[in-house]
């Protein structure tokens, strides 16, 4: 084989072998889903996974399962798997503590440079990772989430 | 050419050499020090002040009043952080949560967390910032006071950078350094409380200053 061709079947191959995502080990995706569901799936969990570790980790760390009473667990969390809507709004305004009250928890501080769709890759990894199995959260979902922040 | 090889066979040989003989070595003491000039019975002299932690007060999560006094019989490690820090603090915190817990018994160390927003993280906000991580004083003391004082003491007595930054996370700069303090109110040692390894280091180096008091 000359390194021409050497070089075609090293190009195809890894043009081919992107088509194949992997999802992060701890991510779950549904069976029933058609191809192309699966693959934006996919891509959300990874894109989730790599700003959840960016911007989440440091306190949710790794395993999504917080620090001490600091930072809570995101894992199996009722409030936060009911609806996905009031943790859109935590994510991008973060939580108001009031600088006199001492007996709470740490406030979240507030990540407004996400923008939509990097919110719900963030929610899709969270909610179908470690055991959490919410379903896919879309950008329209956390949209619509956004609009009434001021309500939850 | 063979030659070549043996110079920089040699090179590594010693490279790999210099690790187990420093491992016996004391722990540095860091800090310039100072080099004072003074007359005795007429006679100028040269007195060489060691770098030391200056003196401080300031009250810790339970009201209680902490100074130098409060670590004379102790080695402790001191760091800067600040409650609401979005960057580095919650990781230091998970890393000073290991030192606490590996010398939870030993009553010769102590754990002492200086807040740099005194504005926010009050005497009440710092004992719940405790009680949610679940740690105790006079083990871990997490104290507050004067904010002048502490960005001085950080950046004059520990060498670390203390201080507020609107451009900054949070609003505050601060170096997230483990500073490991002797009983004569030495530093003896700088650590990266955001990197394990660099807390391992920390607790093997907490023990050899423990052991060169024993003897």
């Amino acid at each position: 084989m000359s390194s021409n061709n050497l070089f075609l079947f090293l190009f195809l191959f890894l043009i081919l072998s992107c088509h194949s995502y992997q999802k992060p080990s701890e991510s779950h995706v549904p069976e029933n889903l058609d191809e192309a569901s699966k693959m934006k799936y996919t891509q959300y969990l990874i894109q989730g996974k790599i700003l959840y570790n960016t911007n989440c980790t440091h306190c949710h760390q790794n395993s999504g399962k917080g620090f001490r009473e600091l930072y809570p667990a995101l894992i199996g969390s009722a409030a936060l798997m009911d609806d996905m809507g009031p943790a859109a709004c935590l994510i991008k305004y973060g939580t108001k503590v009031s600088r006199k009250a001492s007996n709470q928890n740490i406030a979240m501080p507030a990540q407004a440079e996400l923008s939509n769709l990097e919110i719900a890759e963030i929610l899709t990894y969270i909610g179908n990772s470690w055991g959490n199995q919410t379903g896919f959260i879309s950008v329209k979902k956390v949209a619509t989430s956004l609009v009434d922040c001021a309500t939850h | 050419m063979m030659k070549k090889y043996i110079k920089i066979g040699c090179l590594f040989l010693l490279l790999g050499a210099c690790s187990p003989i420093k491992t016996n070595f004391e722990l540095p003491v860091l800090g310039r020090a100072e080099i004072v000039t003074k007359e005795v019975n007429g006679i100028l002299t040269e007195d060489t002040i060691p770098h030391r932690i200056a003196n401080f007060s300031f009250i810790n999560q339970d009201s209680a009043i902490v100074t130098n006094a409060s670590f004379k019989d102790q080695i402790y490690v001191a760091d800067f952080f600040f409650i609401n820090c979005p960057s580095i603090c919650p990781e230091m915190s998970k890393q000073m949560y290991r030192v606490y817990e590996k010398f939870l018994e030993n009553e010769n160390i102590g754990l002492l967390s200086h807040t740099i927003d005194p504005v926010y993280d009050t005497v009440a906000a710092l004992a719940n910032y405790a009680r949610l991580l679940g740690v105790s004083s006079p083990k871990w003391q997490f104290v507050t006071g004067d904010k002048q004082q502490i960005y001085d003491l950080g950046e004059t007595s520990y060498m670390v950078v203390a201080n507020e930054d609107e451009n900054a996370p949070g609003g505050f700069i601060h170096s997230g350094a483990f500073l490991l303090i002797d009983k004569e109110r030495q530093v003896r040692g700088v650590y990266d409380g955001t990197i394990a390894s660099q807390v391992d280091l920390l607790m093997k180096d907490i023990d050899k200053l423990l052991t060169s008091y024993e003897q």
